[in-house]
């Protein structure tokens, strides 16, 4: 198992290198002169010169790219945001803890209703519920998310007056934008569940299990569930890493101070180290994500953990071991 | 979709598909709607009753009436008309955006998968690369890079989608180069070329098509969110995302504003999935749960 | 009457698909007594995994429904049980082998646990000790213990036949329904398997229902036999009264079809035509269109059962000076 994660850390260098170089590709192409951005019209032709010097903007793509890399992985350093003055590091790292609170919130409720809702679809297919939760499951894949926010600002905090409209201090804050947030996601991973549920259920092994005179409620919840997993946990981490890196629209409808709303920003400014910083901080979560996802795999299914873990003892010898 | 070398067969497919599909009354009627839906980005001026760029301070922030289905925004202008020219940019570029990635998509996956190995490792890393980065980012840079208008809100879309394309056309191209029909154009010395366009893809196009229709759905979101937060179309320029921006700062006391262009990209999207549903259905029925 | 351990009258069984009603299994009667083994033979879609899944009371019920008839496990209908009646007996008294051993197991199991499984199901046993006989159970069909915590995937094909046996017969059903349990695998291994299951079989006095193409494994193992054709049982009586008195065309073309290297035959004579479409069957008797001694009367109406000689029936009407059941 320690092997395989190795290999995978490994596998995620080449991506990571990849998304810097689309992404500084993408800045250094971006019309207007951080320089001039910056420091205003005020600015004198020397000042902005020092400021160049400083951030390393002269000289050719290459070099820019290869002073930026030599920075990020020797000295560990993001560089420094051109608006606030501060470390990228920090900035982002001071970000993050609500972007993971509202991801995270956001993607329990998701997995609760979805997969419930799912579950119950697929067993009792074509039914009025089945059919009421499909609509549902599509309508909310279909609901611009930052429109579905504004509503329920509408609704809840101007007409109803129950929950506060922006902010992200107390949990009574979190309320409309995890719903906000975690509505595609409930909605994708109902989708997923239901039909993944729907495959297994019609395998034999369904019907050997019940034939051993197993009550149907174990039948599906342990033998059917946890066959239909392996894509279920994939959309789950889809979503997660969706949410972690672009909630963009959500947290600035709820003036909410994260990751999202960072990028967007810093996009809008030409912040090129904030974006360059905050792209490859989001592109190292979700490679994290998705190797949680394969470890995840592997837990579930016996022949992918097998295929990770080759020559390892197995379960029999290790009682005998134990035992004798 | 086995034989499609007989011409025969594939007519009496094509009825099947098109009996299946008209079995579907909820897809049936999605359909109807983009139908509708085109014709109001075809002939906007039929159907609205004023023009989209009316201003009329007098009766700002009017409430739904029949003179107004719709009610009226800050300016006075007439929200239902605006919608219905918002269709305009929303099926444009969403299509546009669509067939374009379709395109380039097709042709790296279908490289990807019929020559594996090195070819397939360097195009699917890359796909990786882009799917790392938060589609929504990745668009907002592409956007403000190359500077802000249409065409350039097309192009992000549109590189956006390509490895989903990309990843789909990969996969099941590589299903279909297994099987013994290919080994059979092989053996008769079809070149690679040919055993691709002629043999591979017309077997692969069930999945093609129902991603196309749902990734039409996801563009006309993206489109939405990039306007809303200012990037890609300029004012006055009708676009329902752009419209709910604009709608921000009234909200509060003015729901029509809000309600009825985030109604319409969701009634919109919906249909479009949808329709995507039901094209699964009809042209393969064996995917059907 | 006492010793039938399964009594089946009049059970008809049908299928709801495309808004159609397919009548899979039509008016069906037979039993068995105590420790027998009867045989069921017929072409794909006769009916036969059908009526299996209608003992075992795991029809799909979805799409299917049992139109009339009862199903009598030692004298107690098994078809107006309550749900949880039904469970007590599954797997503990009847037990049911399936066709095809590479997707009937469990893969995230592993075959140690899964044979566990029914044991505790259906005795209060601790968790070790439904182990330990878990264990016996995988000797007893011939794989070492030490594979109890290995995967289905870790299997082949005849292993897994076995793990299957295993937990079917982890209980000590008095009937066990197996059905085609050797089609998916390979020559060889078919012999083997059907040995084992001879063999468990005859230890405990289990009563079995044997499924099948292959009238050889009949000939073998089973005592009466039954021919399945359409959804109806054509001929039925002991394997003997089958195989020396065969009176149904349709059984006769099915010996015909087989290669018997006693007889000097230049060819197998095959049975013209196909089987009928469920969702659409014939009036009369379902064989004529096929059948060489096809007459008008054929055609009509509801073909009775005759009975030819004790224990013998035969629906046909070439039997008709016999009486009538």
């Amino acid at each position: 198992m320690f092997k395989f994660i190795l290999k995978r850390l490994l596998m995620m260098i080449p991506v990571l290198l990849g998304v810097t170089l689309v992404v500084f590709t993408i800045m250094f192409f971006t019309p207007g002169d951080p320089a001039s951005i910056i420091l205003g019209d005020m600015a004198t032709e020397e000042d902005r010169e020092i400021f160049r010097e400083e951030h390393g903007l002269n000289g050719s793509f290459i070099e820019q790219y290869i002073s930026y890399m030599e920075r990020v992985i020797i000295h560990g350093d993001l560089g420094t945001s051109y608006t606030t003055k501060l470390s990228v590091t920090e900035e982002i790292l001071s970000r993050f803890p609500t972007t993971f609170k509202l991801a995270g919130l956001s993607i329990i409720l998701a997995c609760i209703i979805g997969i419930a809702a799912g579950i119950i679809s697929a067993t009792r297919q074509y039914s009025l519920f089945d059919r009421i939760s499909t609509m549902l499951a599509l309508i909310g894949v279909s609901l611009p998310n930052f429109w579905q926010g504004m509503m329920l600002i509408i609704v809840f905090s101007a007409w109803l007056g129950w929950l506060p409209p922006s902010g992200f201090s107390t949990p009574i804050h979190w309320i409309l934008p995890a719903i906000t947030i975690g509505t595609s996601s409930a909605a994708n991973i109902m989708r997923m569940t239901r039909s993944s549920m729907l495959e297994v259920i019609r395998q034999d092994y369904i019907r050997t299990a019940r034939a051993k005179g197993q009550i149907e409620r174990v039948v599906i919840v342990k033998h059917a569930l946890r066959n239909a997993l392996i894509p279920i946990i994939t959309v789950v981490g889809l979503n997660f890493g969706k949410l972690l890196g672009g909630a963009v629209l959500t947290e600035s409808i709820f003036s909410i101070a994260g990751i999202g709303k960072l990028m967007v920003d810093a996009i809008k400014a030409k912040n090129t180290p904030m974006v360059q910083g905050g792209v490859l901080f989001i592109a190292v979560v979700m490679c994290f994500i998705n190797l949680l996802v394969d470890i995840l795999y592997a837990y579930v299914d016996p022949a992918i953990r097998s295929q990770y873990m080759k020559g390892r003892k197995t379960k029999f010898e290790r009682r005998i071991a134990n035992e004798g | 979709m086995k034989d499609n070398n007989i011409p025969l067969k594939k007519k009496s497919q094509f009825k099947d598909i098109v009996k299946r599909f008209l079995k579907d009354k909820v897809a049936v009627l999605s359909l109807i709607f983009i139908v509708f839906l085109v014709f109001c980005a075809l002939f906007p001026n039929v159907v609205a009753p004023y023009e989209y760029d009316k201003y009329d301070m007098a009766h700002a922030f009017s409430p739904v009436s029949f003179e107004h289905f719709f009610g009226t925004d800050n300016y006075g202008r007439d929200i239902f008309s605006r919608v219905v020219y918002g269709a305009r940019i929303s099926l444009g570029i969403g299509l546009v955006a669509v067939i374009s990635s379709c395109f380039v998509g097709i042709i790296l996956g279908a490289i990807a998968g019929y020559y594996s190995d090195r070819i397939d490792n360097i195009i699917m890393r890359l796909m990786d690369i882009m799917l790392a980065i938060p589609s929504i980012l990745l668009m907002m840079a592409i956007v403000t890079a190359l500077g802000n208008s249409t065409l350039n809100l097309t192009i992000a879309i549109a590189v956006s989608n390509v490895p989903g394309y990309a990843r789909i056309v990969r996969a099941s191209v590589m299903t279909e180069k297994g099987k013994e029909y290919i080994e059979a154009a092989k053996s008769v010395g079809s070149s690679d070329f040919k055993i691709i366009m002629r043999h591979i893809l017309p077997n692969c196009m069930a999945p093609i098509i129902v991603q196309a229709t749902m990734s039409i759905a996801t563009s006309i979101l993206s489109i939405a969110a990039l306007s809303f937060v200012g990037l890609g179309i300029t004012p006055p320029t009708p676009e329902w995302g752009s419209m709910l921006n604009d709608a921000q700062s009234f909200m509060r006391d003015h729901y029509h504003v809000v309600l009825f262009p985030g109604l319409m990209i969701m009634l919109t999207v919906f249909a479009f999935n949808l329709l995507g549903d039901g094209l699964r259905d009809a042209l393969d029925p064996k995917l059907k749960n | 009457m006492d010793n039938k351990i399964l009594d089946i009258k009049n059970l008809s069984i049908t299928y709801e698909a495309d808004g159609a009603i397919v009548k899979a299994v039509n008016d069906i009667s037979f039993s068995l007594e105590k420790g027998d083994a009867l045989g069921i033979v017929g072409e794909t879609g006769a009916g036969k995994t059908t009526t299996a899944l209608a003992i075992m009371q795991l029809l799909p019920n979805i799409n299917s429904k049992i139109a009339g008839g009862e199903i009598k496990y030692e004298g107690i209908d098994v078809i107006t049980m309550s749900e949880e009646k039904k469970r007590e007996y599954r797997g503990n008294k009847i037990s049911m082998i399936f066709q095809d051993p590479m997707t009937a197991l469990n893969p995230i199991f592993t075959v140690g646990e899964q044979i566990a499984e029914v044991i505790r199901l259906h005795n209060t046993v601790t968790e070790k000790e439904a182990s330990k006989r878990a264990e016996n159970m995988l000797e007893m069909v011939g794989i070492p213990k030490n594979r109890y915590y290995d995967y289905p995937h870790q299997f082949s094909g005849g292993m897994k036949q076995r793990v299957i046996i295993a937990i079917a017969l982890a209980c000590t059903p008095s009937l066990l329904i197996a059905d085609e349990p050797t089609t998916a695998l390979d020559v060889t291994i078919q012999a083997q398997v059907l040995a084992l299951i001879e063999g468990l079989r005859k230890e405990n006095n289990t009563s079995l229902i044997l499924i099948t193409h292959d009238l050889g494994v009949i000939a073998e193992t089973c005592e009466k036999a039954a021919i399945m054709y359409a959804g109806e049982i054509v001929e039925i009586g002991t394997t003997e009264q089958i195989f020396n008195n065969t009176r149904h065309p349709y059984t006769e073309g099915l010996f015909g079809s087989i290669p018997n290297i006693n007889k000097k035959v230049h060819r197998l004579t095959p049975i013209p035509g196909l089987a009928p479409d469920p969702a659409d069957l014939p009036d009369g008797c379902k064989f004529a269109p096929r059948c060489k001694y096809k007459c008008e009367e054929c055609e009509r109406g509801n073909i009775p059962a005759f009975l030819v000689e004790e224990g013998h029936f035969v629906k046909c009407l070439r039997c008709r000076d016999n009486q009538e059941v």
